[in-house]
């Protein structure tokens, strides 16, 4: 069976072909910077058996890269998918397992635009475009939400009125759910560890959107983003955690227009409205290194790095807390867990007393992955590992597929 | 001597009487409810005119040497107290904008008291003056840096006089108790809205604090930090309006809006009933959080110390907090200790700002 995975990211589109259950890739890639110009122009990097070539293509927004990525995908005719999976970020209240696309499923699809205004929008028309252009090609939707369903009920709860909890569904829904399960359970697998009694801190740092994950026995205790993917750490448009009365000042400075002050907290804020003029972290570390570089740059990559310390502090010791013993490993991973050391360091240097050392030349080299980087004598392990969020996903489309009832059953509607 | 401490909120005054010979409060800290029912001026002088009379049947005639005030907001411009002078009141009146509920208010009980008592010293004391000197990374937001500049949107701390008075403390027990030397504290102002800071060497590294009181973690009627997503969800599904949203924010939620009715924090974290558990395990969680976040600021701890008035709740909260905290921290050999600071907030400033606006009224005359 192949499996055709789409993960939409809030700044790009990855996508991988996969021949089931052989995890074979047929072809992958992805369309990098998508959306806010940043200094490096957007490209797709396409891959079919192993080899790579890169075309410089402007995509100014998802529904223009997921053409250009079909394009590209059917210039190879045995590349027929059986399957579509896409990642989707927020289930809302309606999913809380991944689902079958129907009629009805793409009809409450729409409702939940506005939980994530940056990734749900480009997904759902990835979707609709699918279903228009492959009708009778099975999609299912795996959502980033559904892992998240184990964090309890006062880590979810926010201090509000009932009728705002009750009737407008006001709660805690975490993201990045299938990446944070999928590289934990690797971490597990390599430490040899029963996923089941494995506790982490699961650090998703990726090029557009990030966010931290505890994990005690397997389970999500907690994540750093919230009701929206907006809450939360620095990201590269998005601002993170902010006091409400901002907001209110915000609203009041936009006279009441709130899809203005929505864009401009999820597009124009974090790391690019720091540093005024790259919304990549990436581009900032470059810059710093440069004689004549700005001081908001080093304020950027000094506030970036602290929110995200905090927070890693602080779920080490949720960890330890209800697992009753320090965590297993801290693990970091996507594009920029994975590739920038200076990055790692910051984060874990300076909190020895937590039991984290970091070796500083495993740190700087740190390939292949998997690779561990902490010091031997660490009772923490430090852990850099490739997230496969088109792996994951294509393994629960498969399971879906396989399975001999109705897959649309799987989804609790 | 004795020195008339104040303490405006909103819509009350609070006052207390202390004398430097004894070093205690002659008159413990009451309440004046009849702030903002007429005039403002007018009812700021009734209310001191009562004050003083107050004052006068417990200790006599001319028992007023020194006023302090506290004032909630003095953004960058006051490190420590000062004071009173035209040049402050200029200073000011220039950070309304920035605290537009607050600081009208705070000016006008100025004039008064230099009305009422034109002969007496005012000293002003500010929660803020302790949060100056945290770091930039702490203090900013990750928006558009125009925005901050001209909105003027940065992060302060609130409960800066009794955070000062407890890392004080803890520091001279530290010294005391293991000969310490350095000191990270963590430290815990359990107020109707609570307040943790993590200070290094006296310096204020992190704050739960936000641009207003309302971030951080929940009070007793404010939500705490929440998914900015969340205002502009309420603007769009219930069409309200930033006044309404601020209104509801603000009084009618954090333990009110979990347990459904007015509730002290005391009343949360000691009752049985199951309306409060909930509510009791979510700020029990927030201050777990806050903590670790403390700790990876700090690199390491010492002690955790608490302040305000549910300060006893430390009893509760500190065993609680520093059993997991010794989990987590798991190579460190002794468990952290946790200090209470049972002392008002009207005792930390009168024993905090010494000769302050005496020295002056002596060289002046």
């Amino acid at each position: 069976m192949n499996v055709l995975v789409f993960n939409c990211g809030s700044s790009s589109l990855k996508y991988k072909l996969l021949k089931m259950p052989e995890q074979l890739e047929l072809a992958g890639g992805e369309a990098q910077r998508v959306g806010p110009v940043t200094s490096q122009p957007a490209c797709i990097i396409h891959r079919v058996n192993g080899q790579s070539t890169s075309r410089e293509i402007p995509m100014p927004n998802h529904a223009v890269a997921f053409k250009e990525v079909m394009t590209l995908l059917r210039q190879t005719p045995d590349f027929e998918p059986d399957v579509v999976g896409h990642r989707m970020a927020h289930g809302g209240t309606v999913w809380k397992h991944h689902t079958r696309v129907n009629t009805e499923t793409l009809e409450h699809l729409q409702e939940t635009k506005q939980l994530a205004p940056l990734h749900n929008p480009p997904a759902i028309s990835l979707v609709e475009a699918c279903s228009n252009q492959y009708p009778a090609l099975p999609q299912i939707l795996i959502f980033d939400t559904a892992y998240h369903s184990s964090i309890p009920e006062y880590a979810k709860t926010y201090a509000l009125p009932r009728f705002m909890r009750e009737d407008l569904g006001i709660r805690k829904y975490g993201f990045h759910g299938t990446s944070h399960r999928y590289v934990a359970q690797e971490t597990a697998r390599l430490m040899g560890i029963d996923f089941k009694t494995f506790n982490a801190v699961s650090c998703h740092l990726g090029s557009g959107g990030a966010s931290l994950c505890a994990i005690v026995c397997g389970k999500s205790l907690d994540n750093t983003m919230g009701h929206s993917p907006l809450q939360g750490l620095i990201m590269s448009t998005r601002s993170g955690d902010l006091d409400a009365t901002v907001v209110m000042r915000m609203l009041r400075h936009q006279e009441g227009n709130s899809q203005s002050v929505t864009k401009l907290l999820n597009t124009q804020s974090g790391v690019l409205g720091m540093s005024g003029y790259t919304a990549d972290i990436r581009d900032v570390v470059k810059s710093l290194s440069q004689p004549t570089s700005d001081a908001s740059l080093s304020h950027a990559l000094d506030m970036y790095t602290w929110r995200t310390k905090k927070y890693l502090g602080s779920y080490l010791l949720a960890v330890a807390a209800h697992a009753g013993k320090p965590a297993d490993a801290i693990i970091l991973t996507d594009t920029i867990g994975e590739t920038m050391p200076s990055i790692r360091w910051q984060l874990c240097v300076d909190i020895q007393c937590f039991g984290v050392t970091v070796d500083r030349d495993l740190n700087q080299t740190a390939a292949p992955l998997p690779h561990m980087i902490a010091t031997a004598d660490s009772p923490i392990k430090v852990w850099v590992i490739q997230t496969n969020e088109e792996l994951a996903i294509a393994n629960h489309a498969y399971a879906l597929m396989a399975k001999p009832s109705n897959p649309a059953k799987e989804g609790a509607l | 001597m004795n020195t008339l401490i104040l303490e405006p909120t909103l819509r009350d005054l609070d006052y207390s009487l202390y004398n430097d010979e004894d070093r205690a409060l002659v008159l413990d800290r009451r309440r004046d409810h009849k702030v903002g029912l007429m005039d403002q001026a007018q009812a700021w002088q009734q209310t001191l005119y009562r004050i003083l009379h107050q004052c006068q049947q417990a200790k006599g005639t001319d028992p007023i040497h020194r006023i302090a005030l506290t004032v909630a907001f003095g953004a960058d411009c006051f490190n420590t107290a000062v004071a009173f002078n035209p040049k402050v009141f200029q200073k000011l009146e220039r950070l309304v904008p920035q605290a537009p509920l607050h600081l009208p208010g705070v000016l006008q009980l100025c004039r008064c008291c230099q009305t009422v008592f034109p002969d007496i010293p005012l000293v002003l004391v500010f929660e803020t003056a302790f949060f100056v000197g945290m770091p930039e990374r702490e203090r900013r937001y990750a928006i558009p840096s125009d925005m901050v500049d001209t909105m003027k949107i940065t992060r302060y701390g609130y409960q800066g006089i009794y955070h000062e008075a407890a890392c004080a403390m803890a520091s001279q027990e530290l010294r005391k108790q293991a000969g310490q030397g350095r000191s990270r504290l963590i430290s815990l102002c359990l107020e109707p809205i609570s307040e943790l800071v993590a200070v290094k060497a006296h310096r204020v590294l992190m704050t739960t604090g936000g641009a207003t009181p309302l971030e951080g973690i929940l009070g007793e009627t404010s939500c705490g930090t929440v998914d900015p997503s969340i205002v502009l969800t309420l603007s769009e599904k219930l069409g309200w309006g930033p006044e309404k949203i601020n209104t509801v924010l603000t009084r009618e939620s954090g333990l009110r809006g979990l347990t459904g009715k007015a509730s002290t924090l005391e009343t949360v974290l000691t009752s049985e009933a199951t309306t409060c558990q909930l509510a009791a395990q979510i700020y029990q969680y927030r201050l777990l959080n806050a903590c670790g976040a403390g700790i990876a600021a700090l690199g390491g701890l010492d002690a955790l110390v608490f302040s305000g008035r549910y300060a006893t709740l430390g009893h509760r909260l500190g065993p609680y907090l520093t059993e997991k905290i010794d989990l987590a921290l798991a190579s460190q050999n002794d468990s952290i200790p946790f200090y209470i600071l049972r002392e008002s907030k009207a005792l930390s400033i009168a024993s905090r700002i010494g000769k302050l606006g005496l020295e002056q009224m002596t060289g002046a005359s």
